[in-house]
């Protein structure tokens, strides 16, 4: 365990030093070292496209993102290796969006792929209703004035977000047991700040599924907290990872995305 | 600045024969001061580090038979000492020059538009194709790793990295090697390349 916080405490004085912002007798010992041992040389090397990874996926805190562009995007092998990353994101986001893999193994066996598109069809037909039918009742579980006073709810108070590109703090995941008699699970979700205009919510079933998207929804005002309160229906909380996104919208109408929370369903 | 006469041959084989007992050794040596240099001079702001690792290797080699009798020690941090010289000979003359910067950010010149937007395409195109040389492990690897919605995640890299039942580091490594190939494809996809740029002496 303490091999692991040795080797994070390390990692970020790597990328202290990457992004300029330790001291010069520091700097010296870490080049020293890069010098002298090319396992720290590649640790280095790894470090610095794992920034550029977060510069690319714009996951990089505001002044980190400038120091990395002013110090890191500097040479012709940096720039060539940014350019690189942001086509594979690309790449990568397009084939994602394809509908399935499926199809690249069988599009030469007629066959197959008739069988593959008829199962896809139903799949999809079945999925949509099943959708559309939660969309409707979590839209009607979340009528404005609804959600704070409804106490037989089962509670899941979750955690208080951290930004996504804080570096590797132990959280536990948190896992939710839902009773047979429960009927209404309630999301709830603390608000760290406070000047958005509205919140946009989305519940995914991992890895992939989108169970429901709720818009413009405002935070409650607790004693000692704002909460943003999600009601879903508790048949659709099945057994397996969940992961809740949230988004915010600014007065100037810019949205903002806040990070996720990740839950597991036993 | 004066043009000092290029290292010869014979700089360079004693040079290797410095940095170690055999080829392989000497060439892994090189390799790595040499990206240790462009490191260095990454870290000092410089666009043109990696000219600037070229100019300490021929530095070096110019003075190798003084340097093999005078010093001893690990040559790497020969070179540390040369490439920390070289940035406050840079210094001193953009102060000479009055320059307020240490160092100038130069900017590259501006392609056209339309010949901007076909390199991204042959780039594009690059990528494809090097990514589907990929292992069909390492391919849906690289496809996950660099998805827009995996990334949002917290903690993205150790859920891959459970998912493959491998530590983080471990994840960290296999990544680096399989971008350091893809990059390495589209480098010799796009022309780029540098089976010309082995070590040799400037002749």
């Amino acid at each position: 365990m303490s091999g692991t916080n040795e080797h994070d405490d390390e990692q970020k004085r790597i990328r202290g030093y990457l992004l300029g912002q330790l001291p010069a007798d520091e700097c010296q010992l870490i080049e020293e070292k890069i010098f002298t041992d090319p396992a720290f040389l590649a640790d280095v090397q790894m470090t610095e496209e794992e920034l550029l990874e977060d510069y690319v996926f714009k996951i990089l805190p505001p002044e980190e993102s400038e120091r990395f562009a002013s110090r890191l995007l500097v040479t012709a092998e940096q720039k060539h290796r940014f350019e690189a990353t942001t086509a594979l994101k690309k790449y990568a986001d397009n084939e994602a969006a394809k509908i399935s893999p499926f199809f690249r193994h069988v599009k030469s066996r007629w066959g197959l792929a008739v069988a593959a598109t008829i199962i896809v069809a139903i799949a999809i037909g079945i999925w949509m209703r099943r959708a559309t039918s939660l969309d409707r009742e979590v839209a009607e579980l979340n009528v404005a004035g609804q959600s704070s006073n409804t106490q037989s709810d089962y509670r899941v108070e979750l955690p208080r977000l951290r930004l996504r590109s804080q570096p590797g703090e132990d959280i536990p995941e948190q896992r939710v047991t839902i009773a047979r008699q429960d009927n209404v699970v309630q999301l709830r979700v603390p608000l760290e700040a406070a000047s958005y205009r509205s919140y946009e919510v989305t519940l995914i079933r991992e890895p992939d599924s989108s169970l429901f998207t709720l818009r413009d929804r405002s935070p409650v005002e607790t004693a000692h907290n704002k909460l943003l309160i999600i009601r879903v229906p508790a048949h659709a909380l099945t057994p397996g990872e969940y992961r809740l996104v949230l988004k915010a919208t600014r007065g100037d109408g810019q949205v903002d995305d806040l990070g996720s929370y990740l839950f597991t369903v036993s | 600045m004066h043009k000092h006469p290029d290292p010869t041959k014979e700089d360079f084989k004693l040079l290797m024969k410095w940095l170690g007992p055999s080829d392989e050794a000497a060439g892994d040596k090189y390799e790595h001061i040499r990206q240790s240099l462009v490191k260095f001079f990454v870290g000092r702001g410089c666009w043109d580090a990696e000219d600037l690792a070229d100019e300490a290797f021929d530095r070096v080699t110019r003075k190798i038979s003084e340097v093999t009798i005078d010093y001893t020690g690990d040559p790497a941090l020969y070179f540390y000492g040369v490439a920390k010289l070289m940035m406050m000979e840079r210094r001193r003359q953009d102060t000479m020059r009055g320059d307020p910067q240490i160092i100038e950010l130069l900017v590259p010149a501006a392609t056209d538009e339309v010949e901007e937007s076909e390199q991204r395409d042959r780039k594009l195109e690059c990528l494809e194709r090097c990514v589907e040389e990929l292992s069909e492990e390492n391919r849906k690897l690289v496809l996950d790793y660099y998805q827009q919605e995996k990334r949002a995640k917290i903690d993205f890299r150790r859920r891959i990295a459970e998912r493959l039942g491998i530590d983080l580091q471990a994840l960290r490594v296999r990544m680096f090697r399989i971008r350091a190939s893809l990059f390495k494809c589209m480098e010799k996809c796009l022309g780029r390349v540098s089976e010309c740029n082995e070590l040799s002496p400037k002749s």
